[in-house]
């Protein structure tokens, strides 16, 4: 069986594409290193002590320490943005979600007057730079009392994280045949039975990757909690800075801080992904 | 179809309309403290404006450390509350131009420096401080107004004339910490290369042409080091050598940094920063600094506020730095300033309030206290001249002596005063940067860089 010709070609075939597949992983994993080198190097800066940081040449072997943890993890400085931009980017994901996903189905499945427009409008909120709008709100929080509150912010954040939902799920909604949903009617079903029970599990990989989009630009918004938040709200963006003052940078505690900083957004992936995956089962098994 | 597009429209306004409504309904709604505080008192008392609440907005810096860590005593002192925030330097930049522009009143007290005061008060965005100095029923008798460095106050002054008028008119904010320009050298380099600490430019070169290069400690070293990047803070190293050589950057309403002097001065610091790393001709304060942190430099020329940085511990070259006055150069020597303050918003409601939190907070007492914090240039005589700021020094060689000689004697702030002097700024650095790089010849790159200032201010 071994010596057959139809053996020995399958044989070259499988090591041309062993082949094939060694070289992708190796470039893949070359182009891995290029891109996480600075994120290594950040990760290496949190272990190491003031006089290793500012050693040259760099040093990579040291004695690492936990020092800029403990600090960044025991102080306010850091653990207060740090809740405030959990608290903010979990709940404008609520409110994005409450408030896209509705909006979504009816830009996806109703004919109305202005449908286009209004999903544009929707759209466009993401092409306004934020520099644009921002002295307008700024004097609308300031008198409405939004000012300086998560509320606010949560609002605010819909700006970024809203046009972007609603244009993704809107178009994986109206990916689906709609005789899904007619099926559940022929059974008796309401609209709302065949969106829970069909169409939520079927867009569930696109809404997993939408919330991962917006969490992350949630998360690294930077210039809507600059100005619109305030002493009791501010978050990690402008908080990380805070290593650096007038005339000197402490750029351990900085690094540790900005470490533990991407832990949530890790986390989030992770868990996202998993449901992007349980997703798309959920859909193969249907299909 | 052309109905019901208008119809739609018709629409659409009545949406924009309700939505207009309801925000504007919020905002009324909402909580607000617009109430005017009457700043009609008949004495003074710190009890004065006692239930009052402040916003105040600073830099990150030792200061409003120093305020963070009192200000307890202030509210107990005073009943008034304080709500402080503190920001990274560039974020507060941004914030505090967005709250001035905005007119919203949200921050009645905030951090600011002389380029700040003179783009804010050409705005007609901060109080004049000198009728509340003046005013006995406001200002507490042992406030001491007088003793503040002179310089300092006038550097504060200014009359709101574009490129003229400094040091006269109304005074835009408090001085509470300095900046002055030294040069930070390596006694152990020095003695072991036996060189004498340069008192001149042209020694200072001299010497940083002998030195770089050179072993020590197992390093090669450079001679210098020094921000070279390409916007105006650049300039404040810089003018250690502007002013040695007399260069004016405006005279009478026309840019005058290509004169002789000035391209002299431009030649020479060039001729200095080629002994420092190539990549210093982008460095900002940080880098720069953080390249004598690490040993690798013999001279460093900024501003004197770094010296805690130097000597703390765990530093690796506590104890081995010098300090000297700025080189001396044909006309002298000289020093720009960088002045931290505290001022006024011209639309707070509180005003009497900002004011006894500003007489506080750049009070004797806290001045003092704020040396434990790491404000070490203090702005008041009798705080520089306190057994404190001594005991907080000691050990660190001349420091003390230098950044009050270089106060008292030299320190000014020599540029044109004007709403746009960042931008005159950072096209003079931007021309300094690019002959260094050898982009273009000294005198092109400054004759290049005054059309664009003429144009610029036109």
């Amino acid at each position: 069986m071994n010596a057959s010709p139809s053996g020995s070609v399958a044989r070259s075939r499988r090591r041309k594409k062993l082949l094939r597949h060694g070289a992708v992983i190796a470039s893949l994993s070359m182009w891995s290193v290029f891109a996480l080198a600075p994120l290594v190097w950040i990760v290496m800066m949190s272990f190491k002590k003031a006089e290793d940081i500012v050693a040259y040449p760099p040093t990579f072997v040291f004695t690492p320490t936990l020092t800029n943890y403990v600090e960044v993890l025991s102080s306010a400085k850091f653990m207060a943005p740090f809740v405030n931009s959990l608290i903010v980017t979990v709940g404008s994901l609520l409110v994005t979600v409450v408030i896209g996903l509705p909006t979504a189905y009816a830009l996806a499945r109703f004919s109305f007057r202005g449908r286009e427009n209004i999903a544009f409008g929707i759209l466009s909120l993401r092409f306004a730079p934020e520099l644009l709008i921002i002295l307008p709100l700024y004097l609308l929080f300031q008198k409405a009392g939004l000012y300086d509150s998560h509320l606010g912010l949560i609002l605010a954040y819909q700006l970024v994280t809203l046009p972007m939902l609603v244009w993704m799920l809107r178009s994986f909604i109206e990916d689906l045949p709609g005789e899904l949903e007619e099926a559940v009617a022929m059974d008796g079903g309401t609209r709302w039975t065949a969106f829970r029970h069909v169409l939520l599990r079927l867009i569930a990989p696109g809404l997993g990757a939408s919330l991962m989009l917006s969490f992350v630009w949630a998360w690294n918004s930077y210039t809507l909690p600059l100005v619109l938040a305030g002493k009791n709200t501010q978050v990690i963006t402008t908080g990380i800075q805070q290593y650096i003052s007038a005339q000197s940078i402490d750029w351990g505690p900085m690094a540790a801080a900005t470490v533990v900083s991407l832990i949530p957004g890790i986390l989030f992936a992770v868990f996202s992904l998993r449901w992007i995956v349980g997703g798309l089962t959920a859909g193969t098994v249907k299909g | 179809m052309n109905n019901s597009r208008k119809r739609a429209r018709a629409h659409s306004i009545t949406a924009a309309v309700v939505v207009l409504t309801t925000a504007g309904l919020l905002a009324g709604c909402a909580p607000s403290d617009s109430t005017t505080s009457s700043t009609d008192v008949s004495s003074f008392d710190w009890k004065n404006y006692s239930g009052e609440k402040l916003s105040i907005l600073m830099s990150e810096h030792p200061l409003s450390d120093a305020v963070l860590d009192h200000v307890s005593d202030f509210e107990e002192k005073t009943g008034i509350d304080v709500d402080i925030e503190t920001l990274t330097e560039s974020d507060y930049m941004v914030k505090i131009l967005t709250e001035l522009q905005s007119g919203a009143a949200g921050y009645d007290v905030f951090m600011t420096s002389q380029p700040m005061n003179y783009q804010y008060a050409a705005a007609g965005w901060m109080e004049d401080l000198q009728p509340w100095v003046d005013d006995d029923t406001q200002t507490a008798p042992d406030y001491d107004f007088d003793d503040f460095f002179p310089s300092l106050i006038e550097a504060e002054r200014w009359d709101t004339t574009e490129f003229d008028g400094a040091g006269e008119g109304g005074l835009w904010a408090i001085p509470a910490n300095e900046e002055g320009y030294a040069l930070f050298y390596r006694k152990d380099i020095l003695e072991a290369n036996g060189v004498a600490v340069p008192q001149t430019i042209d020694e200072l070169i001299a010497a940083a042409q002998k030195l770089d290069g050179t072993e020590f400690d197992g390093k090669t070293i450079s001679g210098f080091v020094s921000r070279g990047d390409k916007t105006y803070p650049t300039l404040n190293p810089f003018s250690t050598f502007a002013g040695a050589y007399g260069v004016q950057d405006i005279t009478d309403g026309k840019a005058t940094l290509n004169s002789k002097a000035g391209n002299e001065a431009v030649t020479k610091w060039i001729e200095l920063m080629r002994t420092a790393p190539e990549a210093a001709s982008t460095y900002t304060w940080y880098e720069a600094q953080q390249d004598f942190l690490a040993g690798n430099s013999a001279f460093y020329i900024d501003a004197d506020h770094m010296a805690p940085d130097f000597e703390k511990e765990g530093s690796g070259i506590a104890g081995k730095v010098g300090y000297a006055l700025p080189p001396e150069g044909p006309k002298g020597r000289a020093s720009s300033m960088w002045v931290w303050s505290l001022g006024m918003n011209a639309a707070s409601t509180h005003k009497g309030a900002a004011w006894q939190f500003i007489q506080w907070a750049t009070s004797k007492e806290l001045l003092t206290d704020s040396i434990a914090n790491g404000n070490l240039n203090p702005t008041r005589v009798s705080v520089a001249e306190s057994p404190e700021l001594s005991a907080a020094t000691e050990g660190w060689g001349d420091y003390n002596e230098v950044w009050k000689k270089t106060l008292t004697d030299y320190a000014e702030w020599p540029y044109a005063p004007s709403a746009s002097w960042t931008t005159v700024g950072d096209i003079w650095a931007t021309a300094i940067q690019s002959a260094l790089l050898d982009k273009a010849s000294v005198k092109d790159a400054l004759d290049g860089a005054a059309t664009k200032i003429d144009a610029a201010i036109e």
